[in-house]
């Protein structure tokens, strides 16, 4: 990794609580909206296969 | 358009990850008036049907201390705003390499901004990540005279995710993308 990118990295972790809740976060959050790809998925299949397909391409990328 | 440079990112004033919610808040100059702070949020995608898919979204705080990510703001320089938000996604997905990230490309004005980032950006972005597109497709009917439809009669789209193809212009974009973490 660039050694400018590791450095912001480690920047941002050293600011960054982990794992948990933050203790004083900022602010509240607001749930997201749903966008379109939920408008395309219909069902437990359609979810599935979607998953199944984003898999594929990173094991395929990996493999390269 | 811009450029990304994860090593010219914003100091986050403070920032929290976690597999339910992660936010980052930057001050963020504008080119006309006072500073705005930015917040970049990465949550689980809403629907339970997709675990591992987290959506990333960013703006200034609205009245409710949620993101408006509607308004449009003059920064003084945007590609250290979206270099913050990718410097983000990607501490995001260090710590959960499994995950995808997913920018909603629903609105034309969005899905070229994404479509342009993904396109200038192919080097860097490449270097830490993998890109995907994600179309939605309808299918054809066996008498090859209609489509599947739902029970409205609207045409019944289905997601179909591919590896970013970057022989695709603005012209053709696509409907969502996703950002997951290159394996070295």
């Amino acid at each position: 990794m660039n050694s400018r990118v590791q450095h912001k990295l480690d920047e941002l972790r050293r600011k960054t609580t982990m794992g948990k809740t933050a203790d004083s976060p900022i602010t509240a959050n607001k749930a997201a909206k749903p966008d379109g790809l939920s408008m395309a998925i219909h069902s437990q299949k359609d979810a599935e296969q979607f998953l199944a397909e984003l898999s594929a391409i990173r094991k395929r990328r990996t493999a390269q | 358009m811009f450029r990304i440079d994860l090593g010219n990112a914003y100091d986050a004033l403070s920032s929290s990850i976690t597999p339910e919610f992660s936010v980052a808040e930057f001050v963020a100059p504008q080119k006309q008036g006072d500073p705005v702070l930015m917040r970049v949020r990465i949550e689980p995608y809403g629907d339970p049907l997709l675990p591992g898919v987290y959506n990333l979204s960013m703006g200034p705080l609205d009245e409710n201390g949620g993101i408006n990510d509607e308004v449009r703001l003059r920064h003084h320089d945007s590609a250290r705003v979206y270099s913050t938000a990718i410097l983000f996604a990607l501490a995001f997905l260090t710590e959960y390499p499994d995950a995808s990230i997913g920018l909603d490309g629903s609105n034309d004005i969005r899905a070229n901004l994404y479509h342009s980032m993904f396109l200038l950006n192919r080097k860097v972005l490449s270097e830490y990540f993998y890109a995907v597109g994600v179309d939605w497709y309808v299918k054809l009917l066996r008498d090859q005279q209609d489509v599947e439809r739902d029970r409205d009669g609207n045409p019944f789209f289905k997601p179909r995710p591919e590896e970013f193809d970057y022989t695709r212009t603005r012209t053709d974009l696509y409907r969502y993308y996703i950002l997951q973490l290159k394996s070295n």
